[in-house]
């Protein structure tokens, strides 16, 4: 595909999650109808929810671009998912401000220590340290190959978030759409809840793209500032008349 | 505060941050593809 082909079809992901967000305003603050236990608040979950599968969703590209830089050494799949894992964190960190502007006034407190919240705020340390691993100085293979591995660690830990109600119970509830025993909205509410998640991948596509971008625009720049250094300093040391080993 | 502002309060917080951030990529790949 041509670069003229990718920048048209990701310009087209953008309008698509433009419009799609506007749609998703009207269904969640206007269409659906408020909840008969949750009152209006059920309108948080249209944004809370996609939030949280977006960013299992960034963890697992970050973690397959991790596995996949670990195996084949391939620059470009590290640069995926440094892109994929700076987004997690912004969806991460949504779901979790979302969550506790939900929980105040459905449970009385902003945050409480249940499993589910619990291990979704070390999700959000786990990648918060992989961002922090990719800016320390340290050798660019090196440290790609650190931040693989905490890569690894946080896809390893959303099945525990995921199952985490399950196993250990706690305030957060169940599975509400994609359960498989108990499904417990329908219709409008169900439809506009699936849309919102159908949004935010939406979203997180055009801005992994976008991302990807900036990761190889920074890597072409660093590559071609040490050759201008290299440069720079056989000129000068050419110039003191040292011996230049090529 | 009733059950509104909450869910106001969510909807500007989310919609501030993608759009913030959304900028700030898009400024990021325009200013080093110049």
């Amino acid at each position: 595909m041509t670069s003229s082909r990718i920048r048209a079809c990701v310009r087209i992901l953008g309008v698509a999650a433009a419009v799609c967000a506007a749609v998703l305003v009207v269904l969640a603050l206007v269409v659906t109808p408020a909840d008969a236990e949750l009152g209006n608040t059920v309108r948080i979950m249209y944004v809370h929810v996609p939030s949280a599968v977006t960013t299992y969703l960034a963890v697992f590209v970050t973690a397959l671009g991790s596995a996949l830089y670990l195996l084949k050494r391939s620059c470009r799949w590290d640069r995926i998912a440094a892109a994929s894992a700076e987004i997690a964190a912004v969806f991460c960190g949504l779901a979790l401000i979302t969550g506790m502007l939900w929980g105040r006034p459905t449970w009385g407190v902003y945050w409480v220590w249940d499993a589910r919240l619990t291990t979704f705020a070390l999700l959000f340390i786990i990648i918060i340290g992989y961002l922090a691993v990719r800016r320390l100085p340290a050798d660019p293979t090196v440290r790609s190959k650190r931040a693989a591995i905490i890569g690894l660690v946080g896809a390893a830990n959303i099945p525990i978030v995921h199952k985490a109600v399950a196993w250990w119970g706690g305030l957060h509830q169940s599975e509400t759409t994609l359960g498989t025993v108990n499904v417990q909205i329908g219709g409008s509410m169900r439809f506009t809840l699936l849309f919102g998640m159908l949004t935010f991948v939406l979203i997180y596509s055009w801005l992994l793209a976008r991302r990807v971008q900036v990761e190889e625009l920074l890597a072409h720049t660093e590559s071609a500032g040490l050759a201008a250094a290299i440069v720079e300093r056989r000129a000068e040391a050419e110039a003191e008349h040292i011996p230049v080993s090529r | 505060m009733n059950q509104w502002s909450y869910v106001i309060a969510s909807w500007v917080a989310v919609a501030a941050v993608l759009i913030a951030y959304a900028v700030s990529v898009v400024r990021r790949a325009r200013k080093l593809g110049k």
